[in-house]
């Protein structure tokens, strides 16, 4: 969910606002018995117990949009005619409250963890407050960044399978200008099994860059057809593109990252286009245009690595929270 | 990229191309761990939530510890992972807990009292928490507090053990050092119970009333701080023949006062318990701190009384020594008869009688209050003690006890080893008094209570300085008045058997 001053809107005034005067409330009646009994009022005292409550069904709550995100209710609107709320409207609620447990938890605890559980449900709160902080602090830099450095941006997902197509693209373009087929030829269904898999089960071959969309269409010239050279071939470009090129489009890694940044990538193709003869520095351009697509690729990458890195702690602890949850419960009417 | 014109360019439809439909369900690497962490996470969790809530179904002692809140004080450390020895489940301990206790009354609206009569709400006694307590701090001694059953009614929550003593503090907690709202609760008002009384809010001149202590020192010892303390003190050396020399000394107050918590003990009995090394003042004794220079004042007809006789025994002891020095005088008279007397009879009357005129003569002088009267280098009671009447002719009066206390609060407790850093005269200024500037003579100051005032203690007890709580001098149950410790009489009447005392109750159930 992305805030600016524009779109801060109704929405997350009306959540600041409740937020903070249901801080503000609880802190009152907090502060009050502190200074009644003179001591920090426990977890079972009125103030304590209603914070606590509050906050454990604020974390229900929280948990709750695992799943509205499933299948089952990603696209309900209502259940049993109570409407569910917009996606937007979700996760505003699920911002807000978090961040309003965090002191409703603390005026439950009084900073005090207690024993095992009670320390570990706490230490588990904490981490998913501060992961889902991280969370949307990320969440609101990084998709702007991607969007500036990353104009080539794909489905993340299929980042290797494009980066293999662009690498048969690249040996169509040599191939094309008059250079020799490689005699081992890259089946792209090797990096894409899926693909492969489909296409197979479809008794299709699997030759240059797979399209595994609809019916396979070949948009270039077969590569494993052996051409009859019209012109001359470029040994300067076949060497770069054996020996460079391909593994960069393949992998997003090349022998000594010598494509791995802008200006790299700049000085390669400038000194290959030197070395090369003038009707072949067109190619050199086209090969240097796939080789700043993978680059923004494995940016894109690396971007989106960070952007939903945070959920692999996030949800877990989450789940783990729960479950402490209903131990803390237990134990806390039992042995209070 | 964007241009069309550029090297590579693509239509959004080449691109779209590129990627196949069902792109969606392949998992990354990133829907991996998400998924899977989370599933690692929540069974892990899973298995040890439901393993302590089981535990705590049958009774595991290792899964029902993970419930606790802490470990308990070291004295119930042999009942730290059994919730039940002071625990009545689904009851809340806490005097604060009105929380829980709500919750716990929506569920149980109807709680059997202890003695079998519905009781709603619950009072304190009937959701167990006392009756597991008292289990073991028995209950039939001294009553918990003077006032209980009075017109002083503590709240159910107060008035439970816990409400003042909760424990999971750590074992070193000191479960005595309750928080001073516990005591203000009821000593902040109670004039509206007892006009007579002051109401203690704090330990400051305003919120604390003077210390209770008498208007003079009961004490009948008569007694000179200053003097003692003038440099140059004679110390007795008796030789033969010859009279004292003058071996000067300087005294200073821990010559007298000593500390010594194991002598304390054996000295005062059990009357006030156990008390901490050098916290109090050994008992002032004539053998011990006075006997080294005043040794001389019980010198009399050339025999040394010893200290602690009574009054008769004194004059019997005299009686013996001058009819010793009689007899010796009347060894020489057989060979020198006397005319118209009988040898034998006639001086042994005439030596009673100058016994008896010898012991007229001395007796007056040893209680006499003018110390003149006495012949120096001679024995003088009354140079130190006072007696109870005016004696009659001839006969002895009976010396007052000393009656030095070494006790002066009673319902406190002060530590003189805590405070050994500190000047003594810096809280007791009156044992240095200055001479009177008419006689420059020392006055006698043994009728001062040296204790310092409120005023003195303050000045370092206050908030952000030394502790000023009121468990730092007082102790509610067993302090130096053990009678008060609800667990005295357990001590004094009867033992647990060993497994019920480390169930914490009896096999047969809480009664």
């Amino acid at each position: 969910m992305l805030f600016n001053r524009a779109k801060f809107g109704l929405l997350h005034s009306t959540w600041l606002v409740l937020s903070l005067v249901i801080t503000g409330v609880c802190g009152a009646w907090y502060a009050s018995t502190w200074i009644a009994n003179g001591r920090l009022p426990g977890g079972g005292s009125s103030v304590g117990f209603a914070c606590g409550v509050f906050a454990g069904l604020i974390c229900l709550f929280e948990f709750a949009l695992v799943f509205k995100k499933t299948w089952l209710f990603r696209t309900c609107r209502s259940i049993l005619g109570i409407p569910l709320g917009s996606a937007r409207w979700w996760m505003a609620a699920h911002i807000w409250l978090g961040l309003l447990a965090v002191p409703l938890v603390m005026y439950h605890t009084s900073l005090h963890f207690g024993g095992l559980l009670s320390t570990l449900l706490a230490v588990a709160f904490y981490i998913v407050i501060a992961s889902g902080v991280l969370g949307l602090v990320l969440q609101n830099i990084l998709p702007k960044l991607m969007t500036n450095l990353v104009q080539e941006e794909t489905i993340y997902s299929q980042i290797d399978s494009v980066g293999a197509q662009l690498a048969a693209d690249a040996e169509r373009l040599v191939l094309v200008f008059g250079g020799q087929p490689t005699t081992e030829v890259h089946d792209p269904a090797e990096h894409d099994p899926l693909a492969a898999r489909r296409a197979r089960e479809r008794g299709l071959p699997v030759v240059g860059a797979a399209r595994h969309v609809g019916t396979l269409v070949k948009l270039s010239r077969d590569p494993r057809v052996p051409t009859t050279a019209e012109r001359e071939g470029s040994p300067e470009l076949e060497r770069a593109l054996q020996n460079d090129v391909l593994e960069f489009l393949r992998t997003g890694h090349g022998e000594g990252g010598r494509l791995g940044s802008v200006s790299r990538l700049k000085w390669y193709f400038d000194d290959l286009r030197e070395h090369v003869r003038p009707e072949a520095r067109e190619v050199v351009e086209q090969l240097r245009a796939l080789c700043e697509r993978r680059r923004q690729l494995n940016l894109q990458s690396k971007i989106h690595f960070w952007l939903h890195c945070w959920l692999s702690v996030h949800l877990p602890l989450s789940v783990a929270l729960v479950w402490l949850l209903v131990g803390h419960v237990v134990g806390a009417l039992v042995y209070n | 990229m964007n241009a069309p014109d550029q090297p590579g360019w693509e239509s959004a439809k080449q691109r779209t191309r590129r990627i196949a439909l069902d792109y969606y369900r392949s998992w990354t690497r990133l829907d991996w761990a998400k998924r899977g962490c989370s599933a690692l996470f929540g069974l892990l969790t899973a298995v040890y939530v439901l393993w302590t809530i089981g535990g705590w179904l049958v009774g595991s002692e290792g899964a029902s510890k993970q419930f606790s809140p802490g470990p308990v004080a070291g004295v119930h450390q042999a009942w730290n992972g059994k919730c039940s020895a002071c625990h009545v489940q689904f009851a809340a301990l806490r005097a604060d807990a009105e929380g829980t206790r709500w919750m716990l009354g929506l569920f149980t609206p109807q709680i059997i009292a202890a003695d079998g009569t519905l009781a709603n709400p619950p009072p304190a006694e009937a959701l167990g928490s006392n009756r597991q307590c008292l289990h073991c701090h028995m209950k039939n001694g001294a009553d918990h507090h003077p006032l209980t059953g009075s017109a002083v009614e503590l709240a159910p929550q107060e008035a439970t053990c816990a409400g003042c003593h909760f424990d999971h503090q750590g074992i070193d907690a000191d479960l005595n050092r309750v928080a001073n709202e516990k005591c203000t609760n009821c000593h902040g008002k109670l004039k509206t119970y007892d006009s007579t009384q002051h109401n203690v809010s704090a330990f400051n001149v305003a919120g604390h009333p003077p210390f209770a202590l008498p208007a003079t020192d009961p004490g009948n010892i008569k007694f000179n701080h200053a003097q003692h303390l003038l440099p140059w003190q004679m110390k007795w050396e008796p030789r033969a023949g010859e009279p004292p020399p003058s071996l000067k000394m300087q005294l200073v107050c821990a010559d007298c006062h000593q500390f010594d918590e194991a002598k304390m003990r054996s000295e005062s009995g059990s009357e006030f318990g156990q008390v901490a090394a050098g916290a109090y003042s050994l008992p002032i004794r004539y053998e011990d701190h006075c006997a080294s220079c005043h040794r001389g004042d019980l010198q009399v007809a050339g025999g040394q009384i010893p200290h602690g006789l009574k009054a008769a025994e004194v004059r019997e002891f005299l009686a013996g020594v001058v009819g010793r020095e009689s007899a010796d005088t009347a060894k020489l008279s057989p060979n020198q008869p006397i005319p118209g007397k009988k040898p034998g009879d006639n001086l042994a009357q005439e030596r009673d009688a100058s016994v008896q005129r010898r012991l007229d003569a001395i007796l007056p002088t040893l209680w006499s209050p003018d110390e003149e009267f006495a012949p120096k280098h001679e024995a003088h009671c009354a140079k130190c003690h006072r007696f109870d009447t005016p004696p009659a002719a001839g006969q002895m009066p009976a010396v007052l006890a000393a009656n030095i206390r070494s006790f002066w609060f009673q319902h406190a407790k002060f530590d003189h080893a805590t405070h050994r850093a500190v000047n003594c005269a810096d809280c007791h200024p009156q044992a240095e008094a200055p001479p009177a500037a008419a006689t420059g003579d020392i006055p006698l100051d043994d009728h001062l209570v040296m204790i310092p005032p409120l005023e003195t203690c303050v000045k370092c007890h206050a908030p952000g300085k030394a502790r000023d709580d009121c468990a730092e001098c007082h102790r509610y149950h067993a302090g130096n008045w053990q009678p008060h410790g609800p667990g005295h009489a357990r001590r004094a009447a009867g033992q647990q058997d060993f497994s019920d005392f480390m169930r914490g109750f009896p096999a047969a159930g809480v009664k």
